[in-house]
């Protein structure tokens, strides 16, 4: 299995702030309510902050004691080097960017069947799927099925 | 509550005599095995996707096909295990074992015939004793206050221990991250907003069902991202549908053996087919008159983890049909389908809706039948389904997560939920937290909360409550002894490992 104690003890600081953060707002939302602890809209989360405020804390502790906090540290920063050099996180990234830009621009901008059209073909092109014929073609087939079945059979709209 | 013969009888007609319904269960079915035999999508994805797109159909016809996705699935992660030994599915990684080295051999037509045939047995067995047992649960559980109803939340979440995977602590915090997020949005008693920052989308806490599709089916295509391009090609010659009487008569006792420990495992919340089928392969092989045969092709073998694994499907809806609570994660993303429906499983519904329960019945054994026809007629096509290329699946498959997430609430909020569940879900995958304990933690944390502050308001802040009602004290005895079993369990796991590692290394040495 893959050797992964610098992520656990990157995860772990970053529930442990989050822990934190909602235990804050817990005792916030108590305040703003007032009443009895035990009827506060925060009781139950905030006991739930605070166990995964030590569940974290147990596993920040037990990343140190396999690997100390120094090479941690190094062992997170070479991985996240080598993250950015590599050919299949750059691809990744690039899908991101055009799942990003198909979710946030072209989906509340377009019609479904444009920006799914241009969003399938950028994206099998990247992949490098299939020829950019077969990809028109695949890309026809699957925006007419979905309008077909899901629109005209189950009578569900469409974004 | 007494079973009603009568109500089944009629059920069987409304689902076998619409043929509306028979065809979403034919479509279900195909559509299962299908998923089932592509390495990377489980039947909970398909299930999942399939959700939002159901809820403009009547219940019969929507659960019917949901409900044939489930059952082809279970079977379908077989085919990919036998022809490639990668399993379909997780609950199929048992398969591997016998049905791998068969098709090396030559077999693989016997082999996916016999698990065809175990898995529609198995499926059957579940089937019927989840149609005979659950309407008396229910009856039980109809007797639940707000205490019971809290201590059989607590019950559903001590089993995270026991699907947490690799690490116990790992499971303990997905938990607790799902309990938080299902504390997001109005509070169920006072109706304050909590965590929403601002954002109105969130009143109602992350919608359960974009919330489900980013988890596991977005978080998914992720993944299967980076394990690209690799397309096996089918060598096997597939000449045989149907096992043989000889091999029908040598496995039937491990084949009924085998349902009966799915079924039970499947009634087990959190514990899903990959369990029931390694424990019916481990029992298979120690009441054998030859184990060490084991490992190298025995159709026994396929028959055992094959109805293990179906029959699970049958025994997970016990709970969630009778208690609202579900037996593993198909179960869990069923439980948002029938809320699509406006039904709420558990007790209340065998009052309500006692129509709806029994044509779930009637449509769970008919979607077993309809595998048995399907998986015949089409293992040829499914075969070759296998091949297909994941670059082209992938932008597919996101277009209908995307859709799916989209139609329950027409919001686009909602898209970008789903986004960035996928997201949380991939980054948790990777590192080995494992998801299944967030998905229970979603279902089982609104009802604990609920029930536990209105038992808190009743009793004027005195905890003595949750103590006061036998049923509760059980569950609550029960959940932790479930709890320390898991833990010792999983260090004898790991104590077993580490002796592996070490006698491993000690014979590279030598």
């Amino acid at each position: 299995m893959e050797k992964h104690t610098h992520f656990d003890f990157i995860t772990s600081i970053a529930l442990m702030l989050l822990s934190l953060v909602m235990i804050v707002d817990c005792y916030r939302i108590w305040i703003d309510v007032g009443g009895e602890i035990y009827a506060s809209p925060g009781m139950l989360p905030m006991l739930l902050a605070i166990l995964l405020l030590f569940t974290s804390f147990l596993l920040f502790k037990r990343s140190i004691r396999l690997n100390g906090i120094g090479k941690n540290f190094t062992d997170f920063t070479a991985w996240f080097g080598c993250f950015t050099k590599s050919k299949l996180s750059r691809e990744m990234l690039l899908g991101g960017v055009i799942l990003a830009i198909y979710t946030f621009a072209l989906v509340p901008r377009l019609p479904f069947w444009m920006s799914t059209s241009i969003f399938m073909i950028s994206l099998m092109t990247i992949l490098k799927a299939v020829s950019i014929v077969k990809s028109v073609l695949i890309t026809a087939l699957v925006v007419g099925s979905i309008y077909g079945v899901f629109q005209m059979i189950f009578h569900v709209p469409l974004p | 509550m007494d079973f009603d013969f009568g109500l089944l009888y009629h059920s069987f007609g409304n689902v076998m005599l619409d043929w509306h319904v028979m065809l979403m269960i034919f479509i279900g079915v195909t559509g299962g095995i299908t998923i089932g035999a592509l390495p990377g999508l489980t039947a909970t994805m398909g299930v999942a996707l399939l959700v939002p797109f159901t809820f403009g159909r009547p219940p019969v016809e929507s659960l019917g096909m949901l409900l044939g996705i489930y059952c082809g699935g279970m079977y379908g992660g077989s085919i990919s295990a036998i022809l490639i030994r990668t399993p379909g599915t997780p609950a199929a990684a048992a398969t591997v074992l016998e049905g791998y080295p068969m098709g090396q051999r030559g077999e693989a037509g016997r082999a996916l015939a016999m698990a065809l045939f175990a898995s529609f047995t198995g499926g059957m067995i579940g089937a019927l004793i989840m149609t005979f047992l659950s309407p008396y649960v229910a009856g039980v559980a109809l007797e639940f206050s707000y205490v019971e109803y809290f201590a059989l939340a607590l019950f559903g979440l001590s089993v995270i221990i026991s699907i947490s995977g690799t690490s116990i602590i790992k499971g303990v915090m997905a938990g607790l991250f799902g309990l938080l997020l299902s504390t997001i949005g109005m509070d169920p008693i006072s109706g304050f907003p909590r965590f929403i920052y601002g954002q109105m989308d969130l009143m109602e806490g992350p919608a359960f069902i974009p919330t489900l599709i980013g988890l596991f089916a977005v978080a998914e295509l992720f993944s299967n991202i980076e394990k690209m391009g690799v397309t096996e090609k089918i060598q096997a010659k597939i000449g045989q549908y149907l096992p043989s009487w000889a091999d029908i008569k040598t496995s039937m006792p491990n084949i009924l053996k085998s349902s009966l420990i799915g079924t039970t495992v499947g009634a087990i919340p959190g514990a899903g087919g990959d369990i029931a089928a390694f424990v019916s392969y481990a029992e298979a092989k120690r009441s054998s008159n030859h184990p060490e045969k084991f490992g190298t092709g025995l159709v026994e073998g396929v028959a055992a983890t094959e109805s293990a694994n179906n029959a699970c499907s049958g025994g997970a809806m016990i709970p969630l049909l009778s208690l609202g609570v579900p037996g593993d994660s198909v179960t869990a993303v069923l439980l948002g389908a029938f809320i699509v429906q406006g039904l709420q499983p558990g007790p209340l519904l065998y009052k309500e809706h006692m129509d709806v329960v029994y044509n779930v019945f009637a449509a769970m054994i008919v979607a077993n039948v309809a595998m048995l026809i399907v998986g015949a007629v089409g293992v040829r096509f499914f075969a070759r389904v296998i091949g297909m290329q994941k670059e082209i699946l992938i932008p597919v498959i996101f277009i209908l997560s995307l859709c799916g997430s989209y139609a329950m609430r027409q919001n686009v909020f909602d898209i970008y939920l789903t986004i960035g569940f996928g997201v949380v879900g991939y980054i948790m995958q990777r590192y080995h937290y494992p998801l299944s304990p967030i998905l229970l933690a979603l279902i089982l944390g609104p009802m604990a909360e609920a029930n536990l502050r209105r038992s808190m308001v009743v009793s004027g802040g005195d905890w003595h409550i949750l103590f006061s009602r036998p049923i509760a004290v059980g569950l609550m005895i029960l959940g932790v002894a479930f709890m320390v079993a898991s833990v010792f369990n999983h260090k004898r796991i790991e104590k077993r490992l580490a002796e592996a590692r070490l006698s491993g290394s000690e014979g590279t040495t030598e």
